[in-house]
């Protein structure tokens, strides 16, 4: 029995490494290996079967986001970069995060990412200043990728304005120290 | 190459006349600046030390024109993409390009950002190309790569190949005996996918690298008459004093008309400069610009070509980018009364600098545009061309432009170049690191300013840095 499940073990570490570095080549192979950082896991979850628009977005998996025409679209706070009403897709969803930490939010294609946080006392809402970001316009599976700081006992929603798709594929890691 | 160790005997004998430089320093009273001299760009000076002080709001706008800027601001950072589209109005992109969006080489509105040419292909630093003819006549263009080099396409369309950067150190010392390092640029073009610039009806192929510059004031320097441009003008140095600032007149639209834009001073306006980046950079065709800049023998770049719309911006979209691009604030001066920046100030002055970098212009009046009309300003630039010497030289002369001359650069928001574009790089294809580097390449005119800068002892060249950074 226990050489069984060796043997499966052994085979699905295999199967996952290889699956690793058949990514990391065709990251490589998409132009993406342009980026100054690790990114295989987020080519992994993007190359998964991603959920089709949530009520909220969770870390570490992969969603589907099917974005409204953005003049429909009510901001909740100004996007940090203007964007075309007329010409531009966006999204507004909550984050659901359970931890502190850095996160990393990439996306597939190309649009402008904003975390905006609720302020409790004035029910206001305010642009999350991004700490780090990175972009290949070359990488066709992962376009953008986005770092926050963020606290899991605040309130957050992902803006996603400027796109010039109605849909996008995105994941949300949690960046190692 | 900068022959540190090689004085020429007159400037020698000048460096004589200059013993003791810091002694002078010491003695000249320091007068506070008066306040206005804190809002270099006039009404239109915004207040902050930030990345995001140029995106600043604007005041003292009507409505209108509120909701124009807006829309210019979006089409300024809208990515134009290629092919079919659920967005239309984003149609245009390429066929070849260097950058999508206008926002992409002028982050922030800021300087472009140096690119890591080992694994990315630069957006912000565009190649300028040009030919020697069999005639001996040179031409800013070349037959199959077109006016610049492209290394982007849309799918489908082969690019026009990769640049590799090399640097070239260059080593030496101030009299004080501190050193200073520079680094020389060196350029390969690598896989050139439409065959090699050799051409049986050229003699050469010449190139010039050309990072995006900030676009602080822009309107403001257009708004500056073509008379106070001349007024600081000596093309034969009659004052003898080395400099001789040559305004760059050319024919545009079968005019003779002053160049005032680019770093050639080859555009004699802001749409000209909008337009011409527009069409060569980003592929985006206007009613300025209606034709494909794809060469006859770019044939897959043809067809893609023939795919687009004929105009791909609209004039009145293309009327907003420009009332945008005109209304780009100045960032209001900083630590003006900081005894080093002071010091820094007089530095300046004592090196002849701003006999270059003007320091002061008052604008014509702009119809309808109170915050462009009759401003005081200090952009620091005359908008003139002048020979910076050989080692700063691209040997690629433009319209009337020579491969020696360049046009003044404008200093101000100099001091935030760090907070807006992420990164230092000054001169024409940001090869210098710091203002210290960027200094130390001038050349030609600008010469002896160099040679009494390497004089200076370490406190006089931080106060002037301090002055350059208060900017």
């Amino acid at each position: 029995m226990h050489t069984v499940i060796k043997t499966y073990f052994v085979a699905c570490l295999l199967c996952l490494t290889t699956m690793s570095t058949t990514l990391a080549h065709d990251g490589q192979e998409n132009g993406c290996n342009g980026y100054d950082r690790e990114i295989n896991t987020e080519l992994l979850l993007l190359s998964e079967r991603a959920a089709v628009m949530p009520t909220s977005l969770a870390v570490g998996k992969s969603y589907e986001l099917i974005l409204n025409p953005q003049s429909e679209e009510t901001m909740l706070a100004e996007p940090h970069r203007l964007s075309l009403d007329d010409a531009s897709f966006a999204v507004i969803l909550p984050l659901s995060l359970s931890t502190s930490a850095k996160y990393r939010i990439s996306v597939s294609s190309e649009s402008w990412v904003d975390v905006v946080k609720r302020i409790k006392e004035t029910a206001t809402y305010e642009v999350v200043p991004s700490t780090d970001f990175s972009g290949r316009f070359e990488c066709k599976t992962l376009r953008k990728l986005v770092e926050y700081d963020l606290n899991h006992d605040d309130t957050y929603y992902l803006q996603l304005t400027g796109s010039p798709t109605s849909k996008i594929q995105i994941v949300i890691t949690v960046v190692k120290a | 190459m900068i022959k540190a160790n090689i004085l020429s005997p007159i400037l020698g004998l000048l460096l004589l006349g200059l013993v003791a430089v810091s002694e002078l320093f010491a003695q000249t009273s320091i007068e506070p600046i008066t306040p206005h001299k804190k809002n270099s760009g006039g009404m239109l000076t915004v207040q902050g030390e930030h990345s995001r002080v140029l995106l600043s709001a604007i005041d003292n706008l009507s409505p209108e024109h509120q909701q124009k800027r807006r829309r210019g601001h979006a089409f300024f950072n809208t990515l134009f993409i290629s092919g079919e589209s659920e967005v239309p109005k984003r149609q245009g992109l390429g066929p070849l390009f260097n950058g999508a969006s206008c926002e992409v080489c002028h982050n922030r509105l800021g300087k472009g950002q140096m690119p890591n040419l080992t694994d990315t292909q630069p957006s912000a630093l565009v190649f300028q190309l040009s030919t020697l003819q069999k005639n001996q006549q040179w031409q800013t263009f070349h037959p199959v790569y077109g006016d610049i080099f492209n290394p982007f396409a849309i799918p489908g369309v082969p690019d026009e190949g990769r640049i590799e950067m090399n640097y070239n150190i260059i080593k030496g010392t101030f009299s004080d005996g501190s050193p200073w390092e520079l680094s020389s640029p060196s350029y390969t073009f690598k896989t050139l996918n439409y065959g090699s610039f050799e051409d049986k009806e050229i003699i050469k192929t010449a190139f010039s690298p050309r990072l995006a510059q900030s676009l602080i004031g822009m309107g403001l320097l257009e708004a500056i008459s073509e008379q106070d441009i001349m007024r600081n003008a000596d093309p034969d140095d009659e004052n003898h004093d080395g400099i001789s600032g040559r305004a760059h007149y050319f024919r545009h639209d079968n005019q003779v008309r002053l160049g005032r834009f680019g770093w050639k001073a080859t555009h004699v306006n802001l749409r000209a400069q909008i337009t011409d980046a527009l069409k060569n950079e980003q592929g985006i065709k206007t009613t300025d610009h209606p034709h494909t800049s794809c060469t006859k023998q770019q044939i897959a770049c043809l067809n893609a070509d023939l795919k687009g719309k004929n105009i791909e911006l609209t004039n009145e979209d293309l009327e907003a980018i420009l009332f945008f691009t005109q209304t780009i604030p100045v960032p209001e001066r900083r630590n003006i009364n900081d005894e080093q920046v002071l010091k820094g100030e007089i530095v300046f002055n004592t090196l002849a600098c701003q006999q270059c970098h003007i320091s002061s212009f008052r604008t014509q009046k702009q119809a309808g545009l109170p915050l462009l009309s009759q401003q005081i300003i200090s952009p620091y630039t005359d908008l003139l061309l002048h020979d910076m010497g050989e080692d700063l030289a691209d040997n690629r002369p433009v319209l009337d432009a020579s491969g020696r001359e360049w046009r003044t650069a404008p200093l101000w928001g100099i001091g935030l170049n760090k907070l807006i574009s992420g990164t230092e790089s000054y001169l024409h294809d940001g090869r210098a690191k710091t203002l210290t580097q960027a200094i130390l390449w001038h050349g030609g005119e600008a010469e002896l300013s160099k040679q009494q800068f390497l004089q200076l002892n370490k406190s006089n060249r931080d106060n002037l840095i301090a002055f350059l950074k208060s900017l």
